[in-house]
């Protein structure tokens, strides 16, 4: 079933515009994923429930298109009127001051200026008073209504607001102005179900109205290998390998997901890639400043003791930090150095999923609901915070007052910078009046004690954590998003920082439950990556012998190490002597500069990854007998067969097929070149191979 | 971020439906009515055309105006008139033709270019435009068109040859609509094989020595082995990002070969003068020595300085005299060395700029009516084709849109526009879409 | 001190005014617009309701960007076609006024030309932007850019040489110091009586190399003026930013004591007054107590904004809806008058809608604590 809402401007439907229709495409699943009958009872009562309310809707519908006086002077009186003098500016493409008079629709929406159409009053509407010759903020500019227009104008008004279909519009707009999106399938299921079923729900369900199927299944190994990608960003040891494949376990996957997950390596990797997408890798001065600033650590601890997202969330936002265990939260904000854009604008892809760089200058011309002045309300509500140092380390320091404004779009007229952003309302806050010069005086701020900068009593940041952030549903669903991407290559919503109305979810409904989930089980990220590792769906093989659209997840994706995985992975592979050289901070960066993809939309590899692989002194010194323990050991090996599988056994965690076994045997049988030579080109095939080199 | 006037169409009168609406419900339709279609871009190995006779010889040079450069000072001024700006224009060696008093130099050698002042095109954001105007059609995911460039490698390149076929001059690691758009795929369907190689600034050729120690035959040994090992993992995974991977490695010992190539202080210091000191000329520079030594398509930007939303003849005053040393340079360049006959020149930007000035003395983007230029390889020199109003505000005959541009553009490389792609498992796709036919006036 | 303005006039032309003048008892103005130079018989100072309309009395080749009316017959102009012209007012006025002078001084734009005080000279700057380097800044221009004239025949009576494109140019209230400012924000003063160059220095406020989209230079300084005791000069232009494309001006200006070696700066607008915007007019109060910068607004309360001398702390402010190029007082220092421009619209019933404005405001003073 899916669910349209009627969003098209039809001249003659003036109320279809405003409705929500639904319509069915058939039935839901065409087999019982689940027998259970807990589960079959909310989802025929959804069915039924929601063919209600289409017929209903219908017939209300029908009803309206009936009633086509107002529709008549409308078009034959008003509409004339408008389009001479207003729709230059106030059309559906411009929309001056958030209003549109092409439409009924766009006369009763809220523009900048709150409501143009008073429904309580009508003759007191605001668009009555502008358009008076003397008024002030005239409308239009440059011209005026003749005294008959304002007349037909007020009358109209005064009838538009008494008509029973009015009222109707303004309870559904009401409605469906909540900030929940309404679901029918999946929100009716148990909440606790385990997710991992649900997913695997899902996704078979939307295959099976494709008529396709998932592929199979990863065999020990292959689980293996990606586990230990995803959760601790290396591959696992010949050791941890052995051990995991002769385990007689039946739930040894589930064991193991459970150890990586406790293991002191996941808090490393986690937080690493939480680092790349939140601050982003720079060069060795801002990695050593991010870490004397706590930053790792502090993201570390919040991973390894799965401290609920919100919490975390907020403390870096907020910037407050309660102790001084949590000065690294203060990073995220200090290290922007007071560019509150370059805030407003981070602030709104890590915690939001939401780009909103395109609405510095005007109303997002894809994304309807990004508006301008959530870009600057975003901006507001940090432009009041400097960094500062205390004796107790980095903080943000707040003033009480300033950071007013008015932004122009490109047109010129502008608007003032409300304390406002995407899904809420504007926080109420006294602007001073034009001249007035506000006074910073004490009594605006608490004091905090030693060390810490005073608070105004009124803090903006404070404002932005309590009544945006918190419950803000866009908050889970971006987090749950970018797992999701992490574990499955492809966020539900793709690419994940795009979550807005232009970029459709692959899976709507398991997103909202997904983040619904997340919510009820206190933001942990540890139940959602494991829940998602769970799921017969993350346990998919990758090859895939005919290919399918990667949105349906029928196959597992490869996807590309980051980084850090494939610096570390090497440096597992190859039995360091000297990991410390290894991984010294210069080679981290050089990886991180020649690879530098996380979670992007498209991951395309270029010619200088090939070169540097191919010919840097990092990786001629260290893929050697002299550096790898498993390179001395092989070299040592006079079996060359031997030799050859536990090369491929310790690389790849396969052995090799008798064509590739047939390859070693002739490339090691040169007796022009030395054994220890012709096995570390080998070493360097396999490791630079896509292989090795991605996830799968 | 940018800045856009309208998110498409311009100048649609009031009531007129939602396009912005109409937009989203279109490409939302595209997506999910080829969600169920079977294959996706890098799903072949091998370009799989029915033209199997490679054309030799043809080369590109783009001079990617990236921004967009404003008609009115350049090739369509209108002097006098409410929306001409202040700078007058001059006479050229075309009789009764007259371009911007900033370029003299192309002024006397306009005998030798193809102009083409109708151009009337439908984008009007940076991204989306930049995106017709060097694919030639909007896009249709999940399937990617190639640029123009990858088409040129893919028809007139060698692979084997070390030098990289396509090339990317870009000093500018930012750019934002423009950054976002040379991080997207640009071989597309044809494979990674036909990206560009990216050069300039900060893109430098790192890694192009061997290693110690190690001779280039058990450098090629060794690759040999890496590009065996890979074979039945790329075979069995379709992703695009798997096929690139591995296809990088292809191009190392070319570019380690032809790395000397790319440094501009090799090239005499009077070659360095002429078309600098202005980073853009000099990569120019770079472009022409690319192709005479084995490149086939050299795409050249700057970032998008052109982009003049703000102080639009106090920036163009310096880009356009640039613009106009660097074109007259080139062109004779080429001729002197007998190449203008297989190379083509373009010359353009993603749309023009707006007849009326904004608040902030700069001029806003504008597809409805703008102009770009062409020299060399079967165009006809010394043509000027089309024509805007008086204020240049519109079109007033012969309006051209990207598919007519490069349905001529091929069709003076001697390809035929209309020429199918055999994809397997894709629908049907073309040279050039919906039948544009080239235009004769400009084909010599 | 607080101001308060109200506006008394507002007084379109056919295109955008750049620059304006008036006559001493304000009856007529005269306007630098992009079409050509205009008149304007101005209602008395109560009357709000007439809006007369502009007459044409001359043009330039291009963009008419300074006028000056020297002893209220001598109306001077320059232009975007680097000429000077000099018209004598006659009554009635004539539409046109043949030009008596009209001679190329540059080769390039006259960005800016302003009549010394004691009206003897002329000060006119130039200079194209051009690629100087592999970063683009800007090439050694050809000819001199800043000019000095004499008002009387027009003859040269110094020129000298600063890095292009030098955009706006000031001769002190003395009539002894020429000032003269670039995209660079380089800053020049020379002595009128020996001709020399007695003060160079460069702030970087102003001037963007624009990071994101631009490898190139754009902005610098727009607007120079002297205090009334010519010790100070006052800069403002455009602001640095990593994308000027986007992000457009800063409302900043700054103060300077040029004599000094090094020039330092002592004053600069303080950022809780300020927003985004780019600044283009700078203007004293004859009594000197404050002075107003002024400009077009991005982001932020107002644009045109009036600064007390001594603080430096903002005291008035207007909002026009427009981008302000020139503010001048009147001489009792009651009124103030702005010269701008609109974005230009669109063709409207094949016509071209008016975007060039004067307006005219009344400034009250609230001297509360």
């Amino acid at each position: 079933m899916v669910k349209a809402t009627g969003s098209i401007l039809s001249r003659g439907g003036l109320w279809q515009g405003a409705f929500t229709a639904f319509i069915f495409t058939g039935p839901i699943f065409t087999g019982p994923i689940f027998t259970g009958p807990i589960v079959i009872g909310p989802i025929v009562t959804a069915l039924t429930f929601s063919v209600l309310i289409f017929i209903g809707l219908n017939q209300t519908c029908t009803a309206q298109s009936e009633e086509n006086t107002i529709l008549n002077r409308w078009e034959n009186a008003i509409r004339p009127i408008l389009s001479k003098q207003c729709i230059s500016c106030h059309n559906e493409l411009k929309r001056s001051g958030q209003l549109s008079l092409e439409t009924i629709r766009g006369l009763l929406g809220s523009t900048l200026s709150g409501s143009v159409v008073d429904g309580k009053n009508s003759a007191e509407s605001l668009i009555l008073k502008v358009i008076l010759p003397n008024a002030e903020s005239h409308m239009p500019p440059d011209g005026q209504l003749s005294d008959g227009d304002i007349e037909s104008l007020k009358k109209f008004i005064g009838e538009l607001v008494t008509d029973p279909g009015y009222q109707a519009w303004k309870n559904e707009t009401e409605q469906s102005s909540s900030k929940a999106p309404q679901n029918a399938t999946l929100d009716n299921y148990p909440a606790a179900l385990p997710p991992q079923l649900v997913i695997d729900f899902a996704v078979s369900n939307k295959l099976a109205e494709k008529g396709l199927t998932a592929g199979a299944k990863t065999d020990d190994s292959q689980f293996a290998r990606r586990i230990y990608l995803d959760f601790l960003g290396r591959t696992p040891t010949s050791a941890e390998l052995r051990l995991f494949l002769e385990s007689l376990e039946s739930n040894k996957r589930e064991t193991l997901i459970d150890s990586l997950l406790n293991s002191p390596e996941h808090a490393v990797h986690l937080s690493e890639l939480l680092h790349a997408l939140l601050i982003g890798r720079k060069d060795a001065n801002g990695f050593v400043q991010s870490e004397k600033a706590g930053w790792f650590s502090y993201l570390r601890n919040a991973i390894e003791k799965d401290r609920p997202w919100n919490e975390v969330a907020a403390e870096i936002l907020l910037a407050r930090p309660a102790d001084e265990s949590r000065n690294g939260a203060v990073w995220y904000l200090y290290s922007r150095k007071n560019n509150h854009q370059e805030i407003a604008e981070a602030v709104s892809r890590d915690f939001f999923g939401v780009r909103i760089d395109c609405a510095q200058c005007h109303d997002h011309p894809l994304a309807n609901e990004i508006l301008q002045r959530h870009y600057w309300g975003l901006t507001a509500f940090f432009n009041r915070s400097t960094n500062t140092e205390t004796s107790k380390g980095f903080r943000l320091k707040e003033s009480a007052i300033g950071g007013f404004a008015e932004f122009a779009n490109i047109r010129g007229s502008s608007a003032p910078n409300e304390l406002v952003f995407l899904g809420t309302e504007p926080i109420p806050e006294t602007r001073p009046a034009k001249d007035v010069k506000e006074e910073d005086r004490d009594d605006l701020y608490n004091d905090q004690g030693e060390g810490e900068p005073r608070v105004p009593k009124f803090s903006r940041r404070q404002q932005f954590v309590e009544k945006v952030l918190t419950n803000h549903p866009l908050v889970s669903q971006a987090m749950v998003n970018r797992i999701w991407g992490h574990m499955l290559g492809r966020g539900l919503i793709h690419p994940i920082d795009a979550m807005d109305s232009f970029h459709p979810a692959s899976h709507p409904e398991l997103l909202h439950w997904l983040s619904r989930d997340f919510e009820r089980r206190g933001y942990s990220i540890r139940h959602l990556l494991r829940s998602i590792a769970l799921s017969q769906t993350y346990q998919l093989a990758s090859s895939a012998s005919q290919t399918q659209d990667p949105s349906l997840f029928s196959y597992a994706l490869a996807k590309p190490l980051t980084a850090e995985s494939f610096h570390r992975s090497i440096g597992t592979a190859l039995e360091l002597k000297n990991p410390d050289a290894f991984y010294a901070l210069e080679n981290r960066l050089l990886f991180s500069r020649i690879f530098p993809d996380v979670l992007a939309e498209e991951s395309l590899a270029n010619v200088s990854q090939g070169l540097m692989l191919s010919n840097s002194p990092l990786i001629q010194r260290f893929v050697s007998a002299s550096e790898s323990q498993l390179l001395q050991r092989l070299s040592a090996e006079t079996d060359t067969a031997q030799a050859s599988t536990q090369l491929f056994l310790a690389l790849l965690h396969r052995k090799p097929d008798n064509e590739e076994l047939q390859k070693c045997l002739t490339y090691l049988s040169n007796t022009s070149r030395s054994r220890e030579k012709l096995l570390e080109d080998l070493t360097w095939a396999l490791i630079t191979s896509p292989e090795f080199r991605f996830n799968h | 971020m940018h800045s856009v006037e309208h998110p498409c169409a311009s100048g649609s009168p009031p009531g007129h439906i939602d396009h912005r609406l109409h937009r989203r419900l279109f490409l939302q339709g595209s997506l999910a009515g080829a969600a169920s279609i079977a294959s996706f871009q890098g799903l072949f190995t091998l370009p799989a055309h029915a033209e199997t006779v490679k054309q030799q010889g043809k080369k590109c040079i783009l001079l990617w105006l990236c921004g967009a450069p404003s008609q009115f000072e350049t090739w369509d001024p209108k002097p006098g008139r409410p929306t001409g700006g202040p700078f007058g224009s001059i006479p050229t060696s075309l009789p009764g033709v007259h371009i911007s008093s900033l370029m003299p130099k192309c002024a006397s050698i306009l005998d030798k270019l193809t102009i083409v002042r109708s151009m009337k095109t439908d984008q009007n954001e940076h991204f989306q435009a930049i995106d017709l105007l060097t694919r030639g059609e909007p896009p249709r995911p999940p399937f990617t068109r190639p640029l123009l460039g990858s088409v040129f490698a893919q028809q007139f390149g060698q692979l084997e040859n070390p030098v990289p076929q396509f090339v990317l001059l870009d000093p500018c690691p930012e750019g934002n609509e423009f950054k976002s758009f040379k991080a997207s795929n640009w071989a597309g369907w044809l494979g990674a094989e036909y990206g560009p190689v990216r050069f300039g600034g900060p893109y430098k050729i790192d890694h192009v020595s061997l290693p110690e120690k190690m001779s280039e035959l058990e450098h090629a040994d060794r690759e040999a082995l890496r590009s065996f090992f890979s074979k039945k993992f790329v075979n069995d995974h379709q992703e695009a990002a798997v096929k690139s991977y591995n296809t990088i490695f292809e191009r190392v010992k070319g570019l380690m070969k032809a790395a000397p190539l790319f440094d501009l202080n090799a090239l005499p210091e009077s070659d360095r003068l002429r078309y600098g000191p202005g980073t853009f000329g000099l990569h120019t520079l770079l472009a022409r020595h690319l192709i005479e030594n084995g490149s086939t398509f050299v795409m050249v930007a700057n970032g998008m300085p052109w982009d003049c939303h703000v102080f639009n003849h106090e920036t163009h005053q310096m880009l356009v005299p640039e613009l106009d040393r660097i074109i007259f340079e080139l062109l004779q360049d080429l001729s002197d060395r007998s190449m203008l006959d297989d190379t083509l020149v373009l010359i353009m930007g993603e749309f023009g700029r707006t007849p009326h000035l904004n608040e902030a003395r700069g001029r806003d983007h504008y597809p409805n009516a703008w102009s770009m230029a062409v020299a060399g390889c079967g165009f006809k020199p010394g043509v000027v084709y089309g024509a805007t109003d008086e204020n240049g505000i519109d079109v007033a005959e012969n309006p051209v849109d990207q598919r007519r541009l490069f349905a001529t553009i091929y069709q003076a490389l001697g390809l035929d526009p209309h020429q199918t792609y055999n994809l397997p498992g894709f629908p049907t796709f073309h040279r050039v879409e919906k039948n544009a036919t080239p235009i004769a006036e400009l084909l010599a | 001190m607080k101001l308060e303005l109200n506006k008394t006039g507002r007084y379109p032309f056919p295109m955008g005014l750049l620059d304006f003048t008036l006559q001493a008892d304000e009856k007529r103005a005269f306007a630098a617009c992009m079409d050509g130079i205009y008149s304007l018989d101005l209602p008395p100072r109560d009357n709000n309701r007439d809006k007369p309309d502009p007459h044409r009395i001359g043009h330039h080749q291009s963009y008419t960007s300074s006028i000056a009316l020297a002893t209220e017959s001598k109306l001077f102009s320059s232009a975007y076609d680097g000429t000077l012209q000099l018209r004598i007012l006659n009554e009635p006025l004539q539409s046109p006024i043949e030009p008596t002078l009209n001679e190329r001084i540059h080769q390039f734009w006259s960005w800016q030309m302003v009549l010394s005080a004691d009206q003897r000279y002329l000060a006119s700057v130039t200079g194209q932007y051009l690629a100087g380097s592999e970063d683009y800044s800007p090439r050694v221009s050809d000819e001199p850019t800043v000019k000095l004239l004499s008002a009387s025949d027009g003859q040269v009576v110094h020129q000298w040489q600063l890095l292009p494109s030098v955009q706006c140019v000031a001769i002190d209230p003395q009539s002894k110091w020429v000032a003269a400012a670039n995209l660079m924000g380089d800053i020049a003063v020379y002595e009128i009586e020996s001709g020399k160059e007695v003060a160079l220095w460069r702030t970087g406020s102003f001037t963007s190399w624009g990071i994101i989209k631009s490898h190139c230079y754009i902005g610098g300084i727009f607007a120079i003026t002297f205090s009334p005791d010519s010790e100070s000069i006052y800069v403002a232009g455009m602001g640095d930013m990593r994308d000027p494309m986007a992000g457009n001006g800063k409302q900043l200006w700054q103060r300077f004591t040029w004599r000094k070696t090094p020039p330092e700066k002592i004053q600069e607008s303080h950022p809780d007054d300020t927003g985004e915007g780019l600044m283009e007019a700078l203007a004293f109060h004859p009594t000197g107590k404050y002075f107003a910068m002024g400009g077009r607004l991005r982001g932020g309360n107002w644009n045109v904004g009036f600064f007390d001398a001594t603080t430096g702390r903002i005291i008035g402010q207007a909002k026009t809806g427009m981008r302000v190029t020139t503010i001048r007082f009147s001489s009792d220092g009651q009124i103030v008058y702005l010269g701008g421009t609109q974005g230009q619209p669109g063709i409207k019933d094949g016509k071209f809608p008016n975007f060039g404005y004067l307006e005219r405001f009344n400034i009250t003073e609230n001297n509360e604590a």
